[in-house]
């Protein structure tokens, strides 16, 4: 039987191989542990012996061409022997090692499936800490339900805990009369981390004012798409801010800090807390770039998008639970800024004049202070603007 | 419980070894009618005499390579080295005498040796004076060697290498020969290959050695009264061989490492400790182990720039922070 000589590797660093010269030639008598073949590897020239002792009935890599390793380089048998068959014979198990190529060619079905396997494993893959992926499996949890915090969405240790203390349905139902432990997500960890912060060192103060929007709500009225009442708060709001720069200031420890850009902090509710995307210089920006502006970030904030650019630069809060039904209500500052306006809800309020009391649609709306920033007739000047932008709009334009 | 300078603690145990083991001797440039470059030696010329205390001449590779014949033959000598910078001279005895002479005569000679002195940067030196040697001297089989700038710790460990009858390089700190601490009364010895944990905690395992243990300690008691972050801080004290073992048990605890060592970060100690962490820890670790250690650079003199290459507090914060995926 006719044997298949294949390119030796002959160094740990080798890839392929090239003949750099045959010592001898098709039809030669070869004989075993004789030098037959001189092979070229990426470091040296090397003798190579035959391998047994016949005839060299084939050479398949001929003078300096090259090949894979381990690839049929020359074929050795008896007088007369078929060097083909001897070939075929060789490449038979060759082609079972590589027949998952030769598989997909011919079965779609295996190849769909060899695809989704790929791009599960590449393009989806999970990124997870060890510890993170031992505790899982230990615990027999589905990381792809797991959201990562980590770094690109590493799942780490933090959520493992949080997903594990996460009631599951079953177990609601089973304990519906005991009291339910709700574990701390990170966002709640940090409203409760900040606020107390805030209430514990910020001395707060507040300042009440009722508002007659009358003339607000008439010139709304014949514009209606142009911006909700709460768009126009926040148009005015930045307006009042830049005119009373050191409420738009922040308390920095040895010094204060008084900005000219103003950046509205709006609250937002969510289902699992509350944030507080920022409205970038909105000073500079008309009523209704406001409006489309807020309505992205109110959107961002529901589908948990914001970025944590959107979250940076605050200079100044504005909560409003007035389309809740709240008439008003003290808000806890968003430290380190000196100050925060909460908004009640439109609706008929008396307002005075002289002895008379005339009914009229308004708002309340309560600033809180920090005195350590703020001192009260700094809040109520702030306070009176506002006031009269909102009930002469045209005031904003020029005073 | 006495309150004992590091370099008092030093002159403790060289003088109690001494007086145990009349083979014991000390030399070294200045040791003797100066008192010592930095006073470690001071009074133990008077006490022992000039057989004992040796003054050398300014020769680092010759009186090294005499410490190591006299080992061989039975003394037990203490090498003090004004500091390791200038026992860079003596690195052909330390590396390829001291340390391979048991190895390469078959255990037919064995050196009973300490080389003894301060490393690291001491404060605008410029860059020859300034240099950490232990990531050098760690690679060598043979060598033993301790770093530590706790009078205490100090103390039980000198003694215990003065008795080991292996080579022991005994590195401290010249900034820290002041500083104070507490040194029982009583005789003791602290294990050679034993670290210490010198802050318990639950968050972060910071693994560290000699000065920066200090830095480290007090980034871990500002984090802890600040942000609430429990940091465990590990004391290697012997940094060859390494107590794995300590190391292992804490990041198993905590899932998380940091190693703060002075000198330059390229197949350093931290390194190492990395890689075995990594080996034997994988599954535990919640975050890349994390390093803080010099800026690749020769120390520059300038005082600013100085404190810059060496660890800073904001830099070992900062690691501690990546660990806890805090942002």
């Amino acid at each position: 039987m006719a044997i298949v000589m294949q390119m030796p590797k002959l160094s740990d660093t080798m890839k392929h191989g090239v003949v750099a010269k045959w010592l001898k030639k098709e039809g030669d008598k070869v004989v075993s542990g004789s030098p037959i073949v001189e092979i070229e590897t990426d470091k040296a020239t090397m003798e190579f012996e035959s391998p047994s002792t016949g005839i060299l009935l084939k050479i398949i890599v001929n003078d300096t061409e090259s090949c894979e390793l381990q690839a049929p380089i020359a074929v050795i048998g008896k007088q007369n022997e078929s060097w083909e068959d001897a070939l075929k014979n060789f490449n038979v198990p060759k082609k079972t090692e590589t027949a998952p190529l030769k598989i997909k060619e011919s079965s779609p079905v295996v190849s769909s499936i060899k695809t989704e396997v790929s791009s599960s494993s590449e393009s989806q893959k999970i990124k997870l800490s060890p510890l993170a992926r031992k505790l899982a499996k230990e615990k027999g949890m589905d990381i792809e339900k797991i959201q990562g915090s980590g770094p690109q969405g590493r799942i780490v240790l933090k959520d493992i805990l949080e997903q594990e203390s996460t009631p599951s349905e079953m177990i609601l139902s089973a304990v519906s009369l005991s009291p339910n432990k709700i574990p701390l997500t990170s966002m709640r960890q940090a409203i409760a981390r900040r606020l107390t912060e805030s209430v514990v060192t910020a001395p707060h103060f507040y300042l009440k004012v009722r508002i007659n929007m009358e003339n607000i709500l008439n010139w709304r009225s014949k514009n209606k798409n142009v911006a909700s009442l709460n768009d126009i708060i926040l148009f005015m709001t930045s307006r009042a801010l830049t005119k009373h720069k050191d409420v738009n200031s922040s308390w920095q420890g040895d010094h204060i800090m008084q900005y000219s850009d103003v950046n509205l902090c709006i609250a937002v509710a969510l289902p699992a807390g509350l944030v507080t995307p920022v409205l970038k210089q909105a000073h500079l920006k008309s009523l209704s770039q406001i409006a489309k502006e807020s309505k992205e970030l109110i959107l961002k904030a529901q589908t948990n998008k914001l970025t944590s650019q959107d979250h940076q630069g605050g200079t100044f809060t504005l909560s409003n639970l007035g389309m809740m039904g709240i008439d008003d209500f003290t808000a806890i500052i968003n430290p380190p800024q000196a100050a925060i306006l909460a908004i009640g809800q439109l609706q008929p309020l008396p307002f005075f004049d002289g002895d008379d009391v005339s009914w009229k649609k308004g708002i309340t709306l309560t600033l809180s202070c920090d005195h350590r920033v703020i001192d009260g007739a700094i809040g109520a000047q702030f306070l009176q603007t506002l006031k009269t932008y909102f009930e002469d709009p045209l005031s904003a334009l020029f005073l | 419980m006495a309150i004992l300078t590091l370099r008092d603690a030093l002159n403790q145990a060289m003088t109690e070894e001494m007086i145990r083991d009349p083979k014991v001797f000390l030399m070294g440039e200045e040791v003797g009618e100066y008192n010592g470059a930095y006073k470690v030696s001071k009074g133990m010329l008077e006490k022992f005499g000039p057989e004992r205390v040796v003054d050398s001449p300014i020769s680092e590779a010759g009186f090294a390579g005499l410490g190591v014949g006299a080992a061989m033959v039975g003394l037990r000598p203490i090498i003090e080295m004004m500091t390791w910078n200038f026992a860079i001279q003596a690195f052909d005895q330390i590396i390829n005498h001291a340390a391979k002479m048991y190895y390469m005569s078959a255990g037919q000679f064995s050196v009973p040796m300490v080389i003894r002195g301060p490393h690291g940067a001491a404060r605008m030196l410029g860059a020859q004076h300034s240099q950490c040697v232990d990531h050098m001297i760690v690679n060598i089989p043979g060598l033993i060697v301790v770093s530590t700038v706790i009078p205490k710790d100090a103390k039980g460990l000198l003694k215990s290498s003065i008795r080991n009858n292996n080579p022991v390089m005994f590195l401290e700190s010249e900034l820290l020969y002041g500083y104070e601490g507490e040194v029982p009364d009583e005789e003791y010895l602290i294990p050679l290959g034993k670290g210490d944990i010198k802050r318990k905690g639950k968050d972060i395992t910071l693994v560290t050695w000699n000065k920066m243990l200090l830095l480290s300690l007090d980034v871990a008691q500002k984090l802890w009264e600040t942000e609430n972050i429990d940091v465990e801080i590990i004391d290697l004290m012997t940094i060859q061989p390494i107590d794995e073992d300590l190391i292992f048990e804490s990041v198993r605890k905590t899932h998380r490492l940091l190693v703060v060592e002075e000198g330059w970060g390229v197949a350093s100690i931290g390194c190492h400790i990395v890689d075995r962490v990594v080996k034997e820890c994988f599954d535990d670790l919640d975050a890349p182990p994390e390093r803080v250690f010099n800026h690749f650079v020769p120390m520059p003199y300038n005082k600013t720039l100085e404190a810059e290459v060496l660890p800073t507090e904001a830099r070992v914060i900062q690691s501690i922070k990546n660990l806890l995926y805090i942002s």
